[in-house]
């Protein structure tokens, strides 16, 4: 709730923000698609046509926002600038504050997205691009939680080098341009060279932005939605293990500036 | 204008001392930039896989395109970019009382007190990017063609920086301290889109009221054009020049209304 209140603090600005966002993201994917499909006279490309590319275009940067929570900072801040502190006097787990408060921040961005599929339903239905299927809502909703649990925890390794090198912004700026390059947000996966889809299906970031846009628009058969979960799973197992590594080692490294 | 070029040379002393603070986001953030443009470059490369044109240039033209923009993005990040990162934080904190006190103009303060060493090198790296890809159009464009052609390249770093003042400005009102900055990330990918994709209402809009066409797809055009180059530098003067005037007002009422938060 704290999280929340302190996200609303700024009301115009935020949904001024929010809208000049969806926006601008929109103009500029339909002026590059319109203008791709009308140089190749095509009216599919590799699974997408103009409608769906542009349906494409406004669920996956939501997507993407909502994966990345409290943004850059989150913790190597605290590291830095010795905030860190107070958290040791909780009565709550850091790593557990932590998460609570970047789940809740996505959520609050979850609810940004539901209101653009809400939008869309009624103004711009078109069956073949989107339906509102419960199931799929739910197993979007799971797709969601998986990929910002991932995201989370890769964050938290790259965010606890602070705990030797102080200032590490650019580090969580390489990992949101890697991620919304090779996880979908600027291109669709589909257009990628077929070798270099097979060799980024072994890496977190197809499950990031690619797969939940994927269930919600495609409605996933059951054996492909049961194996990418499970490496869904597979992948958060493996970066929590290597987050609570980095953490211990680091929190030995603690100074503690303030204390 | 001496002085102004001394106190340019004791920002650059200090803001240099300052990088190698933090020698892991010194490098990190050379390498973040590397990327930047990489993923500039794979993007194009992947969508000529499924076209031959687009906006009516070939993938050698397009090459130099996403050359020119990465040029004017290091320029802007080197000299402007951290100014701009701290203004709405000062603004929201109070901070601007100490750079509205000194026998300088406050403006100049607030856009050049901060250099990025580290993007120093990206600038390197990007002059070098931008001569490489130039190397196929030396032998057929006129010197004086490709000279203007950089000076357009710097001329659109500055607007750049303009252009995100405008969304940064409003903070005078609004308090936040981040002022519409996520809007301004979200609309400068317009820069990185060749101009000739838009067409009718918003391709005049991203020519005048947010001209970020005019920043390296513009300049790219002229590069290319043998007939329309005086019709192309009119419009990028009408264009800055309409960004000019409103930041100049915008920072007139905004100083107005400037309560000083923390005094």
């Amino acid at each position: 709730m704290m999280e929340l209140r302190r996200r609303v603090a700024y009301r115009s600005d935020f949904w001024i923000n929010f809208f000049g966002q969806t926006f601008f993201s929109l103009i500029i994917a339909y002026y590059l698609w319109s203008s791709i499909f009308k140089t190749t006279g095509k009216t599919e490309m590799n699974g997408f046509t103009m409608q769906s590319m542009i349906f494409y275009y406004l669920v996956a940067p939501l997507v993407f926002r909502i994966q990345q929570g409290l943004g850059i900072g989150f913790i190597s801040r605290d590291i830095y600038e010795g905030s860190l502190n107070k958290y040791l006097l909780y009565p709550v787990e850091f790593f557990k504050f932590k998460l609570s408060t970047y789940l809740a921040t996505s959520f609050f961005f979850a609810t940004q997205l539901f209101v653009i599929l809400g939008v869309y339903q009624i103004f711009f239905y078109d069956e073949n691009i989107f339906q509102f299927h419960l199931l799929n809502i739910i197993f979007f909703l799971l797709a969601l939680l998986g990929s910002t649990l991932i995201y989370f925890y890769l964050s938290v390794i790259f965010e606890s080098l602070a705990f030797w090198y102080d200032n590490v912004w650019s580090v969580g700026v390489v990992l949101r341009f890697a991620t919304s390059f090779l996880g979908g947000a600027l291109i669709p996966l589909t257009f990628f060279p077929i070798g270099v889809q097979s060799l980024l299906n072994m890496t977190p970031f197809p499950y990031l932005i690619h797969f939940p846009v994927a269930v919600l628009t495609k409605g996933l058969p059951a054996t492909e939605l049961l194996s990418s979960f499970g490496i869904m799973i597979f992948w958060i197992c493996i970066f929590y293990a290597v987050a609570k590594l980095v953490w211990n080692k680091g929190s030995y490294s603690y100074s503690g500036v303030g204390i | 204008m001496r002085r102004y070029l001394r106190l340019y040379f004791y920002f650059i002393k200090f803001s240099l001392s300052k990088a190698m603070q933090f020698r892991l986001d010194f490098f990190f953030r050379i390498f973040m930039d590397i990327v930047f443009y990489l993923v500039q470059f794979f993007f194009f490369n992947i969508i000529y896989k499924h076209t031959t044109l687009l906006a009516g240039w070939d993938l050698e033209q397009m090459n130099l395109f996403v050359a020119a923009f990465i040029f004017a993005d290091a320029f802007h990040m080197t000299v402007f970019a951290n100014n701009s990162w701290w203004f709405p934080i000062s603004i929201n904190q109070g901070k601007l009382d100490y750079y509205l006190t000194k026998p300088v103009s406050s403006f100049f303060f607030i856009g050049f007190k901060e250099l990025a060493a580290n993007s120093f090198l990206n600038l390197i790296i990007a002059t070098g990017v931008l001569y490489y890809f130039l190397q196929p159009f030396i032998l057929d464009v006129p010197k004086w063609q490709i000279s203007s052609f950089i000076l357009l390249l710097l001329h659109g770093a500055f607007l750049y920086y303009m252009i995100y003042m405008i969304f940064l400005l409003p903070v005078f009102w609004t308090g936040s301290d981040r002022g519409f900055a996520d809007i301004f990330y979200a609309a400068e990918k317009i820069t990185h889109r060749p101009d000739g994709i838009f067409t009718g209402f918003f391709r005049r809009f991203f020519l005048t009221i947010l001209p970020f066409s005019m920043i390296a797809s513009y300049p790219t055009r002229f590069l290319f054009t043998e007939t329309e180059q005086l019709s192309i530098f009119t419009d990028i003067a009408i264009g800055s020049g309409i960004v000019y005037i409103i930041v100049f007002i915008l920072w007139k009422l905004g100083l107005r209304n400037y309560s000083s938060a923390s005094s």
